[in-house]
């Protein structure tokens, strides 16, 4: 059953058609990336997807119903939770305050104290800073918030836009590692990046977009020894 | 209750309960010391109050939402105006204040919401000159509405406006009980002091609510208090709308209080005046926002007191004005802050994070 379905999805800014007819499915329970290049459209189709933009032609189903033109907040409380490139984390506010925003949506408070128990067990360095504010993290810091605090809502769908971006190589091992095991859990995702052999490592499925369409798909581990992929994402000659 | 006090008052109840006591006796017995130096103190003291309502309000939009607003008065201007159309020969309706007030706010709130809606995209210096041209516009509608139709009077103003009458007793006269007179201003200033403590609660009830920290969050990233689940339409709305009914109802106040009103009052230079009162005493932090209020109302009428005696006592003559001063000193104040508090003499927490980030 596909949790998430965009069906021949158009996408313009103004007189800018940045999506040009997309499809994507993403199924309960799996991994599933978007790579392609800077330019892509592969923010603006996060964007369409959790309502902060609308699309002009095509059709977004979430859950076996349509959300074109749903309001974002009505989006995510219906389990959609959106990683926001640069991860626009509340940097004024503390680490903790910003995970009880995350859980902005929910009333239960002895729940969204164990989740917050979670999210510390998952990034230790989270609970040790816990009334520091997000502006003074690192940035790898600051990912590690974002996700936990996107968590926080219990997400059936969680999107992440480009994770990786800006960080050292061994923080993007860390977050990579920590976004496999929340997809281990059961939390369907949608990753979008432009580190395509991380990405294909990671995930179950994956679409490559280049120009605002969707060029190639298949299962991960098939793109990742596809020359096409090689060639133009990896930097290996074919 | 407790929890919108500082740490050091929290632990101790038996300080606190003294220190609430001590500050109801001085509340009470102000007006009273005030007057024994001349009723003026008193009018000064009931337009000071005024002016921190006003600055509580705006401090909702600007402080809490982080929407600059430069056409506040606008909403001041409404409230009076409802006020004065409503008690007054102008057009010979009378009604009691108990149902005026909350038809300013009313009014004053749509309007909130007529400035809200179209600028919902706008942030910063945009949203800051719509929202000026949004003042002005109210005031020269003010200024020109007494054609084809006299509404408002013109340039003229609308006079004679009645004063508040609680059950027998009527602000505008003094009462009297034995050998014991209640002028006019004192009863005002009574009435002002119960609307600010229910102001100054809603504003420490909204700040740490669930509408706040949204406020919050929208304040700090608004993208990704939308993702959050965050309604930040509607946030931003109520934002508007409650600074505007603040400042409807005390337009409201300031109409029977004066018993004159004209565009006149409702300048750009008031609107900027509240938003210093806010920046000065602190973005955000209610305590603050009154403590600015009550400095920048104050120190003026005090200075306009002081500097002339003084200057002939010591120079004999005059050698600079009490307005030039003030001028020098608000200019001299304002750099001195900058300086030394930027985020206000009482910052809030949050924002007083936020500027240690952004200059670090």
């Amino acid at each position: 059953m596909s949790l998430l379905s965009l069906n021949n999805v158009h996408i313009g800014y103004g007189g800018i058609k940045a999506v040009k007819g997309i499809s994507v499915q993403v199924n309960a329970g799996e991994l599933v990336t978007l790579i392609g290049a800077n330019g892509a459209g592969k923010t603006t189709v996060l964007k369409a997807i959790s309502g902060l933009l609308k699309p002009s032609a095509g059709e977004i189903q979430y859950d076996e119903t349509s959300i074109v033109g749903t309001a974002p907040h009505h989006i995510s409380q219906r389990g959609l939770a959106l990683v926001p490139e640069g991860r626009g984390v509340f940097p004024g506010l503390t680490i903790e305050e910003n995970l009880a925003m995350g859980a902005y949506c929910r009333n239960d408070k002895a729940v969204i104290a164990s989740d917050m128990e979670i999210a510390y067990q998952r990034f230790p360095r989270l609970k040790e800073r816990a009334k520091q504010t997000a502006g003074t993290l690192s940035g790898g810091e600051q990912q590690m918030l974002a996700i936990s605090r996107a968590l926080m809502s219990r997400p059936r769908l969680l999107l992440l836009d480009e994770p990786s971006m800006g960080l050292a190589p061994i923080m993007v091992q860390k977050i990579f590692a920590v976004v496999r095991e929340v997809a281990a859990s059961g939390v369907t995702i949608l990753l979008i990046e432009q580190n395509a052999k991380l990405a294909l490592q990671v995930s179950h499925r994956a679409y490559v977009m280049d120009g605002g369409v969707i060029t190639l798909e298949g299962a991960s581990p098939d793109l990742l020894t596809d020359p096409r992929v090689r060639e133009a994402y990896l930097g290996e000659a074919a | 209750m407790t929890s919108y006090l500082p740490e050091r008052f929290r632990k101790s109840p038996l300080v606190l309960t003294l220190g609430v006591a001590m500050i109801v006796v001085a509340l009470v017995a102000l007006p009273f010391v005030l007057s024994m130096a001349g009723t003026a103190w008193v009018r000064l003291t009931n337009f000071a109050i005024l002016f921190v309502l006003l600055s509580l309000g705006l401090n909702i939009v600007v402080g809490f939402a982080g929407l600059l607003d430069l056409g506040y008065i606008a909403f001041f201007a409404v409230g009076a105006y409802v006020y004065a159309l409503l008690a007054s020969p102008h057009f010979g309706i009378h009604l009691p204040f108990w149902i005026i007030l909350p038809i300013g706010a009313m009014v004053a709130c749509l309007f909130g919401i007529m400035l809200g809606a179209p600028t919902l995209k706008l942030r910063g210096d945009y949203l800051a000159i719509v929202t000026l041209g949004f003042g002005e516009i109210i005031r020269i509608f003010m200024n020109n509405l007494s054609e084809p139709i006299n509404l408002t009077n013109g340039p003229k103003g609308i006079a004679t406006i009645d004063s508040i009458k609680l059950f027998t007793l009527d602000f505008g006269r003094t009462t009297r009980i034995g050998d014991f007179a209640l002028n006019g201003q004192i009863k005002y200033y009574f009435f002002l002091l119960a609307v600010l403590v229910i102001v100054i609660i809603i504003n420490l009830r909204l700040q740490n609510s669930r509408i706040g920290r949204a406020w919050e969050a929208i304040r700090e990233d608004e993208l990704a208090a939308r993702s959050m689940g965050i309604n930040t339409t509607n946030l931003k709305l109520l934002a508007f709308a409650m600074g505007a009914s603040f400042g409807g109802i005390a337009g409201g106040v300031f109409a029977s209080i004066q018993g004159f009103i004209s565009p006149e009052s409702f300048t750009l230079t008031e609107s900027v005046m509240i938003l210093a009162m806010v920046v000065l005493g602190g973005m955000g932090n209610v305590w603050g926002v009154v403590l600015g209020a009550l400095l920048l109302s104050f120190v003026p009428e005090i200075l306009r007191y002081t500097v002339e005696p003084a200057q002939h006592a010591i120079f004999g003559r005059q050698i600079i004005e009490a307005d030039v001063l003030r001028m020098l000193l608000f200019g001299l104040a304002m750099v001195i802050m900058m300086l030394y508090r930027p985020a206000g003499l009482l910052p809030s927490a949050v924002r007083k994070r936020e500027l240690a980030r952004s200059t670090s």
